[in-house]
């Protein structure tokens, strides 16, 4: 039997991951160019905010987190630490190309995958009240309808309108019979239908269409698109199997620590891709709750509240981490078990529509979060 | 003479280990030294750190010690309060030692990056274009290497000053992601030298990926002035440089030059 000479970051490329591009510019609709792209990694099963960004400083981590804490972080200050998975996403650090904020999340407390993985996409004030998403309402007032380029369209991408889906098939015999329907369905149509679907066309038959499907190069794959004239402003990846309830481990052999690799090298496949338009793009991670901040008797974690949000590129200009620290004593845990959540991850998000979509916090908070008091962060990510 | 060299060595290595340790965990409270050294009673670091500030710990706590039990006050961390509506917002700015920051910066250089500064360019060529081709050098049965006679890239290179830049119209014929034209316009740093040669970085594909295959990511080998190389005759262009490439242990690649012509 052949050996098989396999690197642990070789071995991660094999790992699933999903790509969606979205908000080509389209002639006629976009009044101004926006400044900035804006990328998004979904994180599912609930990413572990203590083991990824370690709040050393607080006497109590290593109390309870004895076997998921590991001793060979990045210390980023007297306070936090990096996980020595983040190697790419250090080096950005020191570059003041990405930030943390800590002690984060989406408004939502009960612990279900699927109610938090809708909240986190819709941006609504409650699970399965919306039908659109926060990512793709942005793009609505920022008026760059356009396509997303996937087989599904996640919830975070849908709009009120004028979005719709498309992946680039690369099935030979599928080539034909796409471009005759889209040609046909083109002709149905006024003006602006027709130069749509024009290019959905052209998308259908283009070569660079091959893409390997490990993270690091659907990332790639999307940065080089956001990186053309008229290419789209907007990416969603999705990686999961965050859900460690047993056997996390500490470092990055363990299960949490190989997928934290994949979001650093999602980062990194970014930041080749965008080229020269990584400094006007901005990434940031979502998950949908914390983990406890004891760890289990199986050496894990359970479904918590509140984590880290990474952030990266050009658009940060100073890195920092960015909290107001809960505590993790247990009179200071959310309901005795969970890190509290300080930061409402909606004010980021908020802050990185504004910053790359160039739109109005105000408008942003009633228009897209429906919560016209959301805070502003703005000036401590992007100051 | 010889107890001198031993007391010398002795205090140098004491103060070795002193400037190891200092300023690792200088701003940590006594706490998080305490707590660390439960779970971890042998680690030298906080063993030493502890010693350094007379501490006693208990259950993990620091019973004893320095007045810096209650203080989180930093020499690498400012802490400051935001001045917006989240006034209890603070930032923990990020400072990196001068050392950890040279480590940390080397990461996330590109993969066509390349320092020329340790190569005399060629400044007074003007304009040139020259048709190239790429193949194959496969090491596997022989140690010199036997040049295969297809190309795995041909179209034009243009040559303006030092730049080096390949012309629209190149092409990789490895399948795969190399049909992506890009590689060839967006991922090359390559510059011509006095002597002719071309040093830099680019990404350059060695295995054929057929339809169905998955693809394979380019390498990125770096172009030197390789001693088996034919340079470019920069007197008289007209000549056909061969300009020899390493890229694995088991195939590199002959970039040939020709049929230059000013434009």
């Amino acid at each position: 039997m052949p050996k098989l000479n396999l690197t642990r970051r070789e071995f991660l490329k094999v790992s699933g991951a999903s790509l969606f591009l979205a908000g080509l510019p389209l002639p006629g609709f976009t009044s101004d160019k926006p400044p900035g792209t804006i990328s998004v990694i979904m994180l599912e099963g609930g990413m572990d905010g203590l083991t990824a960004v370690p709040p050393f400083g607080d006497p109590n981590l290593l109390r309870m987190r004895r076997n998921l804490t590991s001793d060979n972080y990045l210390k980023l200050n007297s306070f936090f630490g990096l996980h020595p998975s983040f190697k790419y996403f250090a080096g950005l650090m020191a570059k003041n190309n990405a930030s943390v904020v800590h002690a984060t999340n989406f408004p939502y407390v009960l612990r279900s995958h699927f109610e938090g993985q809708n909240l986190m996409q819709g941006g609504g004030l409650s699970p399965f009240s919306e039908t659109t998403g926060w990512l793709g309402r942005a793009l609505d007032l920022a008026k760059v309808p356009g396509r997303s380029l996937s087989l599904d369209m996640p919830l975070v991408l849908r709009g009120m309108s004028d979005n719709d889906n498309f992946y680039p098939a690369s099935i030979k015999s599928s080539s034909d019979l796409m471009t005759q329907l889209i040609d046909t369905i083109s002709m149905a149509h006024s003006k602006e239908g027709s130069e749509i679907f024009a290019k959905v066309s052209k998308k259908s038959t283009q070569k660079d269409s091959i893409v390997p499907r490990n993270p690091a190069s659907l990332a790639k794959f999307a940065g080089k698109a956001m990186s053309q004239d008229g290419g789209p402003l907007s990416s969603v990846i999705k990686v999961d199997q965050f859900d460690t309830h047993a056997n996390q481990g500490s470092d990055e052999n363990g299960n949490h620590g190989t997928q934290l690799t994949l979001i650093d090298d999602i980062i990194a496949g970014y930041k080749e891709g965008l080229g020269d338009a990584w400094d006007r793009s901005i990434i940031l991670t979502l998950t949908e709750f914390g983990r406890t901040v004891l760890e289990n008797g199986t050496g894990g974690t359970e479904h918590g509240y509140g984590s880290a949000g990474l952030l990266a590129g050009g658009a940060i200009t100073k890195s920092r981490v960015i909290s107001q620290w809960p505590g993790l004593a247990k009179n200071e845990q959310f309901e005795k078990r969970d890190l509290m959540s300080t930061i409402d991850y909606r004010s980021v998000c908020a802050a990185c529509i504004e910053k790359s979509l160039g739109l109005d916090h105000d408008l942003i908070a009633s228009k897209v979060f429906y919560t016209p008091k959301l805070p502003r962060v703005y000036d401590q990510i992007f100051s | 003479m010889k107890s001198k060299r031993i007391l010398l060595t002795a205090l140098l290595a004491i103060g070795f280990i002193g400037t190891t340790f200092a300023g690792l965990y200088d701003d940590w409270p006594d706490d998080s030294i305490c707590g660390w050294l439960e779970q971890k009673p042998t680690h030298a670091g906080y063993l030493g750190e502890a010693k350094k500030r007379g501490l006693t710990c208990e259950s993990g706590k620091a019973v004893k010690g320095s007045a810096k039990t209650t203080t989180t006050r930093s020499t690498s961390t400012t802490k400051s309060k935001a001045s917006t509506a989240n006034s209890d917002i603070t930032i923990y700015e990020v400072v990196f030692s001068p050392a950890v920051l040279k480590e940390l910066l080397d990461r996330v250089i590109s993969k066509t990056d390349y320092d020329f500064s340790k190569h005399k360019l060629t400044n007074n060529i003007k304009d040139i274009q020259c048709r190239f081709t790429i193949n194959r050098v496969a090491y596997d049965n022989s140690e010199l290497g036997v040049p295969e006679h297809w190309d795995m890239a041909k179209g034009t290179i243009n040559v303006n000053g030092s730049d080096v830049e390949f012309g629209e119209g190149s092409y990789w014929k490895m399948g795969g992601l190399s049909t992506d034209k890009s590689y060839l316009r967006d991922e090359v740093n390559i510059k011509l030298t006095e002597d002719g040669h071309f040093v830099g970085k680019m990404a350059y594909f060695t295995h054929t990926v057929k339809q169905g295959e998955v693809p394979r990511e380019p390498l990125y080998p770096t172009l030197t002035k390789h001693k088996r190389s034919t340079p470019m005759d920069l007197n008289n262009i007209n000549d056909v440089a061969s300009l020899w490439i390493d890229v694995e242990d088991w195939a590199g690649g002959i970039m040939r030059i020709s049929s230059c012509k000013y434009l």
